[in-house]
């Protein structure tokens, strides 16, 4: 029963939703907005459920002395005085917690996403090689692109936007098109998979 | 060794040193290169003007602190000409906890370019981020009130502020429009299947500069009806508003970094052809 539990709660919650969705009887008894509260409210308490498993895998790390285990001290520290201003002040302008996002996470999430761009030029350099004629209509294609995204299209020629605007609008769309619809193609499949119990990954060990 | 071999085997710490130069003196040293003004953008400024003037529009901004240099640009100059049109504004999102957050700061500071008295709880609210992505969207939509929990960005009850005492559900009854800040999932497609379409409400979007192909597709379609390419967008409309900003200040390090990209793909093909005529074995 250790398997087919954790299959039925899938298959049934599944159903649950499709008939609170698409059943008339069931939109008038307002199951959907019941079910949503309840993902609302499963999803909330991931987050503490996340908080208690990042303690104890650093809360181990510490108390063996794994190496950089005393990141693993600054880590959870910065965690836990940052959730106690939070709690205590709340997100307001003007407060500690306020002032630590703006002084300090969004700096440094801004400057980990920058980082990107010097990667991306280093990638330019080495992958954007017009071996054969897709390649060469590939990297022709980029380079319109990538210069449309700045100022120095207008001053070049008005037909540069233009060209570039042409590219997403048609050959880009196209191809999105044809991934969009495979792609959900592939998860309608996967879902229908797990709501029959054929997908068992979702339950981890127990699917041996 | 050969010069294209040499090129082949440049150190790219040479590359990101050049990188690193040319951001630092765009900034240093600013041209104010004229920005123009896009197709996609004209379409966001007809979009927004379009909607009736007094109307609330409703701003979901999933982004977080990262793709924000962006983004919050977008969000500057959408409130601007949101308000300019007399427009007020609910934000919330569904998927990314800060998102909201940004915004706000983003919100304040077009409010007081803008002038006039626009005051908080009167011209905009902020109801934060609300759990369960689709879930939260749709709940919006059915009930403005179970959806949002009640209460805003600060845990104050939305029933007290002039703008959202009377507002039961995210759709045409109390909202002209969505506009949708997109990273990526959830994005701008959940809010136009969740919210959008139950509720009736046209939607249009604004995204960082990689999800722009994959959501040009939806503008094609007319699903969304307008589209905002990342800085480059933002930057378009704070020269139309005047209301120069994060955008602009970006844009000359990027038209010179694309002069400089289109350098390395030049320089790095030299290098594969220099290679491949003198049969010197694999390229890169």
């Amino acid at each position: 029963m250790k398997k087919e539990i954790p299959l039925a709660i899938t298959g049934l919650s599944g159903l649950m939703v499709i008939v609170g969705e698409y059943l008339r009887f069931a939109q008038n008894l307002g199951w959907l907005t019941t079910f949503n509260t309840w993902f609302q409210v499963a999803t909330t308490v991931a987050f503490p459920i996340g908080l208690v498993s990042l303690t104890l895998v650093h809360g181990h790390n510490i108390q063996r002395k794994r190496a950089d285990w005393g990141l693993s001290i600054l880590m959870l520290a910065a965690t836990y005085v940052y959730l106690a201003f939070d709690l205590v002040s709340g997100p307001a302008n003007g407060t500690v917690m306020s002032w630590v996002y703006t002084a300090y996470i969004s700096p440094v999430a801004a400057t980990l996403y920058a980082m990107t761009s010097f990667l991306i030029t280093s990638a330019t350099f080495r992958t954007f090689r017009c071996r054969n004629r897709e390649a060469t209509l590939l990297v022709v294609a980029a380079l319109f692109i990538v210069v449309a995204q700045s100022p120095l299209a207008g001053l070049i020629s008005h037909y540069w936007g233009a060209t570039a605007t042409w590219i997403i609008n048609y050959p880009s769309n196209a191809a999105f098109r044809a991934i969009t619809l495979g792609a959900y193609l592939g998860a309608f499949a996967t879902a229908i998979r797990i709501l029959l119990g054929i997908e068992r990954a979702h339950i981890g060990s127990l699917a041996k | 060794m050969s010069f294209p071999e040499r090129l082949h085997k440049l150190d790219f710490r040479w590359i990101w040193a050049v990188t690193l130069a040319i951001v630092l003196v765009s900034v240093l040293f600013p041209v104010a290169l004229p920005m123009g003004m896009s197709g996609s953008t004209r379409q966001v400024i007809a979009w927004i003007d379009s909607l009736p003037k007094g109307s609330v529009l409703f701003i979901a901004p999933e982004y977080g602190p990262g793709p924000d240099v962006e983004l919050n640009p977008q969000v500057r100059a959408i409130a601007i000409l949101a308000f300019r049109h007399g427009l007020k504004l609910v934000i919330g999102s569904s998927g990314n906890i800060l998102g909201p957050q940004e915004a706000e700061t983003m919100v304040a500071e077009a409010a007081k370019q803008v002038g006039g008295g626009l005051k908080y709880g009167v011209n905009w609210v902020n109801i934060g981020y609300k759990p369960g992505n689709q879930e939260a969207e749709n709940e919006l939509e059915r009930n403005f009130t179970a959806g949002s929990q009640g209460v805003d960005l600060y845990g104050k009850p939305l029933a007290g502020y002039p703008l959202t005492r009377g507002i039961r559900r995210l759709d045409s009854q109390y909202f002209s429009g969505i506009w949708a800040e997109d990273t990526g999932t959830p994005g701008c497609i959940d809010w136009y299947a969740n919210a959008a379409v139950p509720g009736k409400l046209p939607l249009a979007c604004g995204a960082i500069t990689m999800e722009i192909p994959s959501l040009q597709t939806y503008v094609s379609a007319g699903q969304y009806k307008a589209l905002l390419h990342g800085a480059a967008g933002a930057a378009q409309l704070e020269e139309y508003e005047r209301a120069p900003g994060l955008g602009l200040a970006t844009q000359e390090a990027a038209a010179f970094a694309a002069v400089f990209i289109i350098l390395l793909v030049v320089a790095g093909n030299v290098a594969y052809f220099g290679m491949r005529r003198a049969g010197g074995g694999k390229s890169a």
